[in-house]
């Protein structure tokens, strides 16, 4: 009892200490603020404020000492650790949550400059895998510039805020207040200069740049769009959750039904919340097939949307039937393997594991499983052929009927349909090569139409006959398989289409990334240098003319304005990239605004910037469908280019309203949307049936269980 | 020639003493003064500033790697050199010591190193780790931790 009360005592006055300790600190920082005040550019602290505040332990034992750092020297050390460390060391005592706020300016310097303390010598900081890094800002002036605005960026998004972040807010909106929702700002920018810090497996040196679909992804038909999301309620950081929008009739969007959804809706089912994105991935193309994929920070696969084609890698269901998946559910044949990066292509899909290991799955009769063969794959399957095995490939990249990989040696696989020179490299014919054309877009000559360009690849009429009758009846494609070997067939074929094959030509260069549209592809290398390749259709190579290209050639004119890409999207007959200084370029079809460059119908063969009506404005991610391209800001707000028609309505910029009418065509802000914000989780709506002592007709009454019984006679 | 805290003198090349900034400026100061000059630096111990004029001898010899940002690895053998991995194998008492004398006479590859050592030993730490490693104490309030930790949730898985 005794005992107790000393103990007691002892807290108290353990406490006390603390809440001095507090008040010194509060006192140090309100003199800081008052100098801010006079000096809006950062805040000062006193180089020993730190030093002195950081308790020392007694739990451990030891006699080492705690960490005290001078500030400057502690800010030095954050700029080598990435966001999730910033919030580590923030939760470890009350003297670093203080104090780290005073470094965020030069921490988020350190991840958008070129160069670093003014100093003429290039580093390599705040890089991705480009020579050079970025140069999206050019000061600590800018940087906080860039912080202020992040936070009203987008327009009134409901996004959740700490209640000492309200209270500050009151009273100065754009104060220094932002400081313990940095990390979250932290990891935004890092995923858009690095790859994702957040995986769970962080320990190890996981950080694919240059994927596709960082933040968005578009088919021709739907849009994913990372949002919110992070823990419960106002915890950790935003942008892993997934909204979607778009033409829903296979079930792409994942909210369980095929209706159309004209604005960004959430997913519901814990993801955001509990389950966090860290990559999306749209896949389909111009045959009303369209399917999506989710990759979680724990490097596992959600997959939703047409499974046909096993595109969705989970098999045959119970019934053997390959059932569309109207919500995300976890690929189980991949539950052993820890992905970092997933693509999505026309009818199939691959994955990207943690040991540079590819796997494909999906409709494989143009060879774009890479597998060796053309024949359907129901389940992820890992590519070994053409010595990939062996490679450690970091990203991948699927296509309409082709796939695309970068090892990280820098050397690029191309393997699927070689027509149009998408694979950017020679190849062999199939053995049977009738009719493998690709569905293009409407009204163009000299290309091949509609469904029946989808006929498999096999001469006899009588087989043209089955497979269609089974395309159209919805056969399972084992029936199909089945019908094929009774007639004596294999779909094995020797051609170097079916499997990986470096292409040779992009010798000496050290690509870093890979972008596969509908019929031309990209590759990036570090100095940032773009190459296309395949079909020149509406420009869409950017070189100036409309000729196709059967090997990578270099974009000349990004090269003669010393324009280095960061990020780049190709997308059916359209391309767009994002320069190192945050400037988008768009060259292809540009008709309904598609390309963010006005109403006109021009094809636009070499890259034009596009103008956003802000000069502030600085994008890090840009994707491209058929129809739209989504582009995403530095800030973590998103801009739309043209439109996807939902429920029959034309496609085009006019779907969404635009005051201005001289901004018609041009990129349009989405609203009410930014990717970090941390936003509230949406209650799923359960309707609850509730039942008496005598069963569910008790509490309507007797008249209306009279008029339901009538009805249901009737 | 350098002079410790303890008075112990330390003979160097100019051009090696010349890598801090801070003997850079009061060599210059006093350009006038011919052959060897002394050059006291009060604040560095003397065990830690023969370290310094180690890491400035070598850095001479075999430049440092520019280190990424953020780290890749947390071992530090894997993003620079072995030598200077080895050489920043060191306690932590005169780790911190190092970064203060880098950071006083403006040496700025050591003070990359040193601040890059620092960070790969936090790196990938949950918090209590971090504690632990450091030493340092949890003063927070229960409710404060409670606030912080909700705000902060996502930082501590590995």
């Amino acid at each position: 009892m005794a005992k107790s009360k000393e103990e007691r005592e002892q807290r108290r006055l353990e406490a006390k200490e603390r809440s001095e300790k507090r008040k010194a600190v509060k006192a140090a920082k309100s003199s800081t603020a008052q100098l801010t005040d006079s000096s809006k550019d950062e805040i000062k602290l006193d180089p020993n404020e730190l030093r002195n505040n950081i308790p020392i332990s007694k739990e451990h034992n030891s006699t080492l000492p705690a960490l005290s750092l001078p500030i400057d020297a502690l800010s030095k050390v954050m700029r080598y650790l990435p966001a999730r460390e910033w919030g580590a060391l923030s939760l470890t005592c009350t003297g670093y949550n203080s104090v780290l706020g005073g470094c965020r300016v030069a921490h988020l310097c350190s991840r958008l400059m070129r160069r670093e303390d003014g100093e003429g010598k290039q580093s390599s900081c705040g890089s991705t895998c480009l020579v050079g890094g970025l140069e999206l800002c050019s000061g600590r002036k800018e940087a906080m510039a860039i912080l202020q605005r992040s936070f009203v960026a987008g327009g009134e998004t409901n996004r959740l805020v700490s209640k000492k972040m309200k209270n500050s807010y009151k009273k100065n909106p754009v104060g220094d207040a932002d400081a313990d929702e940095y990390p979250g700002y932290a990891r935004f920018v890092e995923e858009a200069t690095i790859g994702y810090s957040a995986m769970q497996c962080s320990r190890s040196s996981v950080f694919p740049s240059h994927l596709q679909g960082r933040f968005a992804s578009c088919s021709p038909e739907h849009t994913l769009l990372r949002i919110g999301g992070g823990g419960n309620t106002t915890s950790g950081p935003g942008g892993s959750g997934t909204a979607t929008w778009g033409v829903g009739k296979r079930g792409q969007l994942g909210h369980g039904n095929r209706e159309d959804v004209g604005e960004p809706r959430l997913l519901l089912g814990k993801i955001g919340w509990g389950i966090r994105i860290v990559q999306v991935a749209a896949g389909g193309g111009l045959v009303r097939v369209a399917h999506s994929l989710l990759l979680t920070s724990a490097g596992r696969v959600l997959s939703f949307g047409t499974a046909q084609y096993g595109q969705l890698g989970h098999g045959y269901d119970a019934g053997k039937q390959l059932s569309d998946c109207l919500r995300p559910r976890y690929i189980d044949a991949l539950k052993n393997e820890r992905c970092v990066c997933v693509a999505a292509g026309e009818l199939h899909s691959g994955a990207v594991t943690i040991d540079g290991d590819v796997y494909t799955w999906g409709e494989g009769f143009c060879g774009q499983l890479g597998l060796g063969d053309r024949r359907p794959h129901l389940l992820p399957e890992q590519v070994t052929l053409g010595g990939l095995g062996d490679e450690c490939v970091s990203n991948i990249s699927c296509g309409c009927r082709h796939t695309l990989v970068v090892t990280e040696e820098g050397e690029v696989y191309s393997w699927g349909l070689g027509r149009f020179g998408v694979l950017g490299r020679s190849y062999t014919d199939f053995t049977y090569n009738n009719d493998i054309g690709m569905v293009v877009p409407d009204g163009e000559e000299g290309q091949v139409q509609g469904i029946a360009a989808r006929a498999p690849p096999m001469p006899p009429a009588q087989i043209d006959a089955v497979v269609a009758a089974a395309n159209e009846d919805n056969v399972a494609i084992d029936d199909l398989l089945i019908s094929l070997d009774a007639l004596n067939l294999t779909l094995d074929d020797p051609s170097d289409q079916c499997y990986p094959k470096v292409i040779d030509s992009l010798q000496g260069f050290r690509a870093v990334g890979v972008c596969a549209g509908h019929r031309h592809s990209m590759v990036l290398d570090e100095l940032g240098g773009l190459y296309t390749f395949g079909s020149g259709a509406s420009g869409a190579l950017g070189h100036g003319d409309l000729v196709g290209q059967e090997f990578p050639v270099k974009i000349m004119e990004f090269e003669k304005n010393n324009v280095r890409i960061h990020q780049m999207s190709a997308g059916v007959d359209m391309s767009m990239a994002v320069s190192t200084t945050g400037d988008v370029y768009a060259w292809g079809k540009s008709s309904d605004g598609r390309l963010g460059l006005g109403i006109g119908k021009n094809d636009i063969s070499l890259p034009r910037k596009v103008d956003f009506g802000d000069a502030n404005f600085k994008a890090v991610d840009v994707e491209c469908g058929y129809v739209h391209a989504i582009i995403v800001g530095l800030d973590g707000s998103v801009y739309q280019c043209g439109g996807v028609g939902i429920d029959g309505k034309d496609d085009g910029q006019d779907l969404r309203e635009i005051e201005d009418e001289n901004r018609r065509g041009y990129p349009a802000l989405i609203s009410g949307y930014n990717i970090w914000h941390r936003i509230a989780e949406p209650k799923e709506k359960i309707v609850k049936e509730k039942w008496s002592k005598y069963g569910k007709y008790e509490l309507k009454g007797r008249s209306k269980m009279m008029n339901e019984g009538v009805r249901s006679i009737g | 020639m350098e002079i410790s805290k303890e008075g112990d003198t330390f003979p160097v090349d100019i051009e090696v003493a010349k890598m801090s900034e801070l003997v850079r400026g009061m060599l210059e100061e006093d350009a006038d003064e011919e052959d060897t000059t002394e050059i006291p630096l009060p604040n560095v111990k003397a065990q830690v500033l023969k370290k310094v004029i180690e890491f400035c001898k070598h850095h001479k010899s075999e430049p440092m790697t520019e280190i990424e940002k953020p780290l890749k690895s947390p071992v530090m053998a894997e993003v620079v050199q072995k030598w200077y991995a080895d050489f920043v194998n060191v306690e932590q008492v005169l780790l911190f010591e190092l970064i203060l004398a880098a950071n006083y006479m403006d040496i700025k590859p050591l003070l990359d190193l040193t601040c890059a050592t620092v960070a790969s030993m936090i790196k990938g730490k949950t918090p209590e780790e971090i504690r632990k490693t450091f030493n340092i104490a949890n003063d927070f309030s229960p409710e404060e931790e409670a606030q912080v930790r909700e705000e902060n949730k996502w930082c501590e898985e590995p």
